[in-house]
């Protein structure tokens, strides 16, 4: 009984996922973004602005990190030694900080929409 | 016959009042890998003197998947007391900002103590952001097992809420319950400190209960801990 439940709920959110899957793959643009030494590189990354973009964080140190923004309403931890995928936008012009939660003496940035 | 109905009484005794049954918190889709918390909640029916109060504590296995267990006291006229325990799983099955909106599904598995009686729980958790108000739907279908149920049928339980992302210590919103019995409606805060190497986060909010077998005031609070 559950898992016929589980089943057609489950049915229900991937065909849901899949219906979303053109727009959400169809030519969002990647900006790289690397943590090295606790700290952001580039520190500032410009996007246009009501854009959806993709930001690719690797992290180059061996600790974990946690990009972290209030502004950008994300917040997501990135392993010592890969990667990740973070969706930002499409936002309005202005700018929006971002820091790394666990090095916020040193990892500070942000993404100047314009 | 008699005996049935005997059992049905002693297990009506036993089960929590329904009246506030559908008040419990709004959950968002988003895990965070490693991620612990700590979590304390309440829901006080005001006109009826019912309390419930859960105490969690859970874990991001994966970015994920976070899995979290919790104990769950009663106070019913007058006598508080330790009656469930509960695990769930919340999945993230999307990455925020990846689609129209952002998905999560929710997997609950609740043992009353003193009777046969589990309920499971499992739904989407539905999210939408506009600008800086943030759009949140649960929806679980329940389901009970074991020899002292009370009901047969799958349950559904809604629960809806609407907040501003003002600044971090304070967003005001607003939540919606509805099943079977309850339906409430109210004002709620929320709010989270960052500490050296933590957050704590909290919610409070006043419901006012929408039908007649809804207390007329309902409040809700929370803290967590993560770290």
């Amino acid at each position: 009984m559950f898992s016929s439940l589980f089943s057609r709920v489950r049915f229900v959110l991937f065909a849901a996922l899949a219906v979303s899957a053109s727009s959400a793959f169809a030519g969002d643009d990647v900006y790289e973004l690397i943590i090295k030494d606790h700290k952001f590189s580039p520190a500032t990354i410009t996007i246009p602005a009501d854009t959806k973009v993709k930001l690719l964080v690797k992290n180059q140190d061996v600790t974990p990190e946690e990009f972290e923004s209030y502004e950008l309403n994300r917040e997501k931890i990135i392993p010592g030694n890969s990667q990740a995928i973070i969706f930002i936008g499409p936002l309005s012009a202005g700018e929006y900080p971002f820091f790394g939660e666990f090095n916020q003496a040193t990892a500070q940035g942000k993404i100047l929409v314009k | 016959m008699k005996k049935t109905l005997l059992a049905s009484v002693a297990t009506a005794a036993l089960l929590p009042a329904v009246a506030n049954a559908g008040v419990d918190k709004v959950y968002n889709p988003n895990v965070e890998l490693g991620e612990v918390e700590l979590e304390l909640r309440g829901i006080h029916g005001l006109e009826g003197d019912s309390s419930e109060i859960k105490f969690g504590g859970g874990y991001g296995v994966t970015d994920n998947w976070f899995i979290e267990g919790y104990l769950i006291g009663e106070k019913e006229d007058g006598d508080f007391e330790v009656e469930e325990a509960e695990i769930e799983s919340k999945f993230q099955l999307s990455e925020q900002g990846e689609y129209w909106a952002d998905f999560g599904m929710l997997v609950e598995l609740e043992k009353k103590f003193d009777a046969d009686l589990w309920e499971v729980k499992a739904g989407p958790i539905v999210q939408k952001s506009f600008g800086r108000f943030v759009a949140t739907a649960n929806v679980l279908f329940e389901k009970q097992l074991g020899g002292d149920k009370t009901e047969s049928e799958v349950e559904t339980l809604g629960s809806f809420q609407l907040k501003y992302r003002m600044n971090p210590e304070f967003e005001p919103g607003v939540e919606y319950y509805v099943d079977e019995h309850t339906q409430a409606f109210g004002p709620v805060i929320f709010g989270e400190k960052r500490l050296k190497d933590s957050k704590i986060g909290w919610e409070l909010g006043v419901l006012a209960g929408l039908n007649d077998t809804t207390d007329d005031t309902i409040v809700r609070w929370q803290l967590e801990w993560e770290f």
